[in-house]
């Protein structure tokens, strides 16, 4: 019984460290993402000469 | 450990009616029914058929069926909180003047444990039915609070009903597994 509660008390903390750290990767990821995208798309653009988003030619 | 005797067995065969009702209610909630059920032969069927099998569970053990059954409902009108619904009641209020009567008519570990099996089942579901529930839109908590916290959340549940009741939890999940199976193979195909 006293294995349980321990149990129980260990998965507790494991569950609150990974959402809390899931969230602050999710944020610090969204934002590292707004700044890559650009970036990614002006190399597109100059790699094959078309607008990713309306592949209308350069 | 436990005492063999009939007791066991109308509580297993009690939750594996009660099982296909919550099947057959969760489907028809979805409007996923299957496409053998809807035939015009068997779809005014469903409904009288549905309540004798429940009868007939209750008849077996009471307090195992109407408190599974009562945490089915609760737990699907809680993810619904805000819907207005025929009643009048939001599904907030609904939920728990359900668990309110069940509180007063069943012992208070009979009804918890109910809700927390019932819980673990809806949580395996939704990890195991993803993919699906995201394309189809609807409520999945694997998709709402992401896959690592609701396969943790089912531990310290398993952990937990093992710890209060170790025979409802075996019954019932032996009682899931049968009934999916037996539903992808007789009415799915």
């Amino acid at each position: 019984m006293q294995f349980g509660y321990v149990l129980i008390a260990i998965l507790i903390n494991l569950l609150v460290g990974y959402a809390i750290g899931r969230q602050i990767g999710l944020q610090e990821g969204y934002q590292r993402g707004l700044s890559f995208g650009p970036l990614k798309m002006r190399e597109h653009t100059y790699l094959s000469g078309k607008c990713p988003i309306c592949s209308k030619e350069n | 450990m436990f005492v063999a005797d009939y007791n066991m067995i109308y509580q297993l065969v009690a939750t594996f009616l009660t099982g296909i009702i919550i099947k057959l209610l969760d489907d028809y909630m979805d409007e996923e029914l299957p496409s053998k059920l809807l035939s015009p032969e068997t779809r005014n069927g469903i409904l009288p058929y549905s309540l004798i099998i429940f009868s007939l569970a209750a008849a077996l053990n009471l307090t195992y069926t109407v408190t599974l059954f009562s945490g089915a409902y609760v737990l699907g009108m809680f993810f619904h909180m805000q819907q207005k619904l025929p009643t009048g009641l939001t599904g907030l209020q609904e939920s728990l003047i359900i668990l309110f009567i069940n509180l007063l008519i069943f012992p208070f570990a009979a009804v918890l444990t109910s809700l927390l099996v019932i819980l673990f089942i809806q949580s395996i579901d939704d990890l195991l039915d993803r993919q699906w529930d995201k394309r189809m839109g609807h409520h999945n908590l694997a998709n709402q609070f992401g896959m690592g916290e609701m396969i943790i959340l089912s531990a310290i549940l398993a952990v937990l009903l093992m710890m209060l009741d170790l025979k409802k939890f075996v019954f019932v999940n032996l009682c899931f597994f049968v009934i999916n199976k037996m539903y992808k193979r007789f009415l799915l195909s």
